[in-house]
């Protein structure tokens, strides 16, 4: 449940703000019950949160032309799933 | 010992999670611009203007709806209210655009874009086309439209103040300055610039100078004129090197064509423009409609100007071609130091120091500029050798009145009212009315030059210590009077002729003054074109009407191919066994520039050999390149023993026949080797943003039509590729319209690209008066 509320509350503050992305992740570390899950989690959080931008650009008709910007398509894909994954690192240091 | 291990375990799972936080740290650290522009959801860049808004306009309410291809249709209570909208409407969809052509034309590129520009920045701040705009703008200022002006600068700062910035301001992590009405002016000063900003005179000289006086067998004057002297050693070739990127481009003309209701289906005028600029990311011209309760115009503008530059209203419709006439003059004086002699007496150049501010890797550096001008306007120095430069440009200029005044015209006399303030760029105005009426008139400022008392040709260099070439009433960077020039009425125009066509052609025979010489008329191959076309509807008492000038516009038959050819046919037996095939495509060939045409790409590609072999030898041996090349036009018609044709690398006399078949075997090299099947595989356009990111290009199509087409479009292999800009046909029962790309200058936009293909395939879209689309936009009067 907790993991839930974290992967939840993580996304809505990423929508405003890319901090989203570091609070997520280090919840679902603290909350995970082991390294290697909390490294699944992280990575699966910044997926879900590039997933959401990916549909949302597509449901404005702005698929093609987002996929079509090179180094930019994959920083933002890279941005999110690499920060999420490494924010859960935080629970090895409690 | 377990304890032991688990502590180990346990530190080790520490050390492991602060080396991944470390490298977090590190990651936001280095990539903190990049995650604050491309974070999903958050990131700047995914942030635009799109969609509807309300905004506070201090000048009264307006409603801007967007039509299916993105062209605002501006309503308003007044006209100040109407200029506010346009402001931040045309900021929204161009704001970029504006910024960088204010840049260059300020010379402020290097400052975003680095060391590459300097020297562009060097050559605009030396020639200080912003102390002229801020000239037009003092002389404007009192004007009727000079408080329209100011309100269109305050809607488009209210956007840049409240507004989400194009995409390119966060990438390059600026913010533009507001916009000011010298602005404004300063993109007049561009566009006339780009169309009459020829450094010819020097590069007659510079040929002279390289190749002999002989030489200029190749550049005829249209005049019967003889002033023999063309002065060499005034000017080194090193700053025509320097100075030439600058200048007006190769390919830069358009054309435009009136045919009277005697001619035509429903027996009113048609009009036709189609100007040929530089096809670029996003395109030149922005489309608008504009409408209050005494104004109901649409067309096109250059983003930063308010007004409608080529367009229609209920009562008029008008369209401009470039009249390609000499309104720039180059000096060279007797200096010592810091003074010039002029008539007799030592002056000093006036100097002013400028900050130049260029990007480095440490930061911006600035660098002192020093801006020099003498009584005749700015003096250009590379290498210790300077040249004065007057061009009509350089003082206060009225053509944004003019325009205002096309836009308000009812009739023939508001429109030729309007027409006496185009100072510049000299362009061949026609125009139609719904009462029937036509009119050429080919407006604009023509210095006329003296030396002793004599009037002489403005293609020299001229002694300006002598006082020699000047131009009386001409006063650069102040209001000039203009009375050395010639008087408007003596302006050789057309009231109400049958049909007119202009393509950048000469303008007149034998007339008395100094338009310009061959080197600044077009080819006439288009113009040959559209009158055969006109004339032939004519002779088969054809009635014309939309449709016919579409297929007009659409029409890709190549005048020198039909020339060019018959010489290669004659040539044959000297054509190589290689060649002959290639050659054979050409014997029953349409002459047209069909995309899917192979003989098309061995014409075209020959063509450009000829020249080369023809010219090469002597031009390159004298270290002058191909852009010094005479035109088609001269090379059609030398004679099959011209000295030209010899190859003066070789011991034995060639004649035109032995070079047409070596072009023709070095056409087939170049065919075989780069793999080419038909001729959209070499003429492709390639419009690509200046910023050098792929997915802002539009996509590369193959595109039919030549620089010799009515259909125009121009590629030589270089990114820079000129063609035509805005297509549109003004009846007054519907008229059409096309632009090369799309009205939105915002990537994330539906309108960014969407008329692409109609333009590559000749297609139209409606050049409607009435007001459609969704309304977008609410101005609401601020309380």
């Amino acid at each position: 449940m907790k993991r839930i509320i974290a992967f939840i509350a993580g996304l809505i503050i990423t929508y405003f703000h890319w901090i989203g992305l570091l609070f997520g992740g280090a919840l679902l570390g603290i909350f995970s019950k082991d390294t290697k899950w909390a490294l699944v989690y992280g990575f699966l959080f910044g997926l879900t949160v590039w997933i959401l931008f990916a549909i949302n650009l597509a449901m404005m008709g702005l698929i093609s032309k987002y996929t079509a910007m090179g180094i930019i398509f994959y920083m933002s894909i890279l941005i999110p799933v690499l920060i999420s994954t490494l924010s859960v690192s935080i629970r090895g240091l409690l | 010992m377990t304890s032991l291990k688990d502590g180990i375990f346990s530190n080790r799972k520490k050390v492991f999670s602060a080396v991944l936080l470390m490298f977090l740290a590190l990651f936001v650290i280095l990539a903190y611009n990049y995650i604050n522009l491309f974070a999903p959801f958050s990131g700047s860049i995914w942030k635009f203007s799109d969609g509807s808004a309300r905004v506070k306009n201090p000048y009264g309410w307006a409603e801007v709806y967007y039509d299916d291809y993105g062209v605002p249709h501006i309503v308003a209570e007044n006209e100040k209210a109407l200029y506010y909208a346009v402001g931040y409407v045309q900021a929204k969809d161009r704001l970029f655009q504006m910024d960088l052509h204010r840049r260059l034309m300020k010379g402020q590129l290097s400052e975003v874009f680095g060391e590459d520009l300097v020297d562009s920045d060097i050559f605009h701040m030396e020639m200080d086309f912003y102390g002229a705009a801020e000239a037009s703008w003092k002389a404007f200022e009192k004007t009727e439209f000079g408080s329209l002006i100011q309100a269109y600068c305050d809607g488009v700062n209210y956007y840049i103040g409240h507004s989400e910035l194009p995409m390119e301001f966060k990438l390059l992590s600026y913010k533009p300055e507001e916009w000011k009405p010298a602005d404004v002016m300063l993109v007049g000063k561009e566009i006339s610039w780009g169309l009459t900003g020829d450094f010819y005179d020097l590069q007659r000289s510079i040929i002279a100078e390289k190749l002999g006086v002989e030489a200029l067998e190749l550049y005829p004057s249209h005049l019967n004129h003889t002033y023999p002297i063309i002065r060499t050693n005034k000017v080194d070739k090193a700053l025509l090197d320097w100075l030439r990127p600058f200048e007006a481009k190769e390919g830069v003309g358009s054309n435009n064509w009136i045919i009277s209701g005697k001619y035509t289906k429903d027996g009113s005028p048609i009009l036709a423009n189609d100007p040929h600029l530089a096809l670029t990311v996003p395109p030149v011209w922005y489309e608008m409609h504009l409408k209050t309760d005494d104004l109901d115009v649409r067309g096109v503008t250059f983003p930063g100007v308010p007004a409608i530059i080529i367009g229609q209203n209920e009562y008029v419709a008008w369209g401009v071609t470039n009249v390609g006439a000499d309104v720039i003059d180059f000096y060279y004086y007797i200096m010592d130091g810091d003074k010039y002699l002029y008539k007799s007496e030592w002056r000093d150049v006036i100097k002013e120091t400028k900050k130049l501010k260029v990007k480095t890797d440490k930061g911006i550096e600035e660098r002192d500029i020093t801006v020099r001008k003498t009584i005749h306007g700015p003096l250009i120095e590379k290498n210790g050798k300077m040249i004065g430069v007057a061009w009509t440009g350089l003082t206060a200029t009225r053509e944004f009145l003019a325009i205002y005044k096309y836009n308000h015209a009812k009739n023939m006399d508001d429109f030729i009212e309007g027409l006496k303030y185009f100072d510049v760029p000299a362009q061949n105005l026609v125009y139609i009315d719904k009462y029937g009426n036509t009119m050429y008139y080919p407006a604009g400022k023509f210095p006329i030059r003296y030396i002793d008392g004599e009037v002489v040709p403005g293609n020299i260099i001229f002694n300006g210590s002598a006082g020699e070439g000047e131009w009386e009433g001409f006063i650069p960077y102040g209001t000039s009077t203009w009375e050395g020039f010639i008087p408007f009425e003596e302006i050789p125009h057309l009231i109400n002729p049958d049909y007119v066509a202009t393509a950048n052609q000469r303008v007149v025979f034998d007339y008395q003054y100094y338009l310009g010489d061959s080197m600044y008329f077009a080819d006439p191959y288009r113009g040959m074109r559209i009158y055969e076309m006109i004339d032939e509807a004519v002779e088969k008492e054809k009635k014309i009407d939309a449709e016919f000038i579409m297929e007009m516009q659409r029409d890709i038959y190549s005048k020198p191919a039909e020339f060019f050819v018959s010489q290669i046919i004659e040539a044959y037996d000297k054509i190589s066994e290689k060649g002959k095939p290639y050659a054979d495509e050409l014997k029953s060939w349409d002459y047209r520039m069909d995309k899917d045409s192979k003989a098309a790409l061995v014409f075209t590609l020959w063509l450009r050999h000829y020249l080369n072999e023809t010219f090469g030898d002597e031009f390159y041996s004298a270290g002058l390149d191909k852009s010094y090349y005479p035109k088609v036009w001269v090379l059609q018609n030398l004679d099959r023993n011209s000295k030209w044709f010899d190859d003066i690398k070789t011991q034995q006399i060639e004649n035109r026949d032995d070079i047409i078949a070596r072009a023709m075997d070095k056409a087939v090299d170049e065919i075989e080797k780069k793999g080419y099947r038909v001729y959209g595989d070499y003429s492709k356009l390639r419009m690509n943003h200046p910023f050098g990111l792929e997915f802002l290009n539009y996509p590369d199509l193959p595109a039919s039509g030549s620089p010799f087409t009515v259909f125009n479009f121009r590629t030589d292999g270089t990114p820079f590729q000129t063609g035509s800009s805005w297509r549109m046909i003004a009846t007054f029962n519907g008229s059409y319209c096309v632009i090369p790309g799309g009205n939105s200058g915002n990537y994330f936009s539906e309108h960014y690209n969407d008329q692409i293909e109609m333009w590559v395939n000749g297609e139209y879209k409606p050049m409607s008066f009435e007001v459609q689309g969704e309304k977008s936009l609410i101005f609401e009067v601020e309380r």
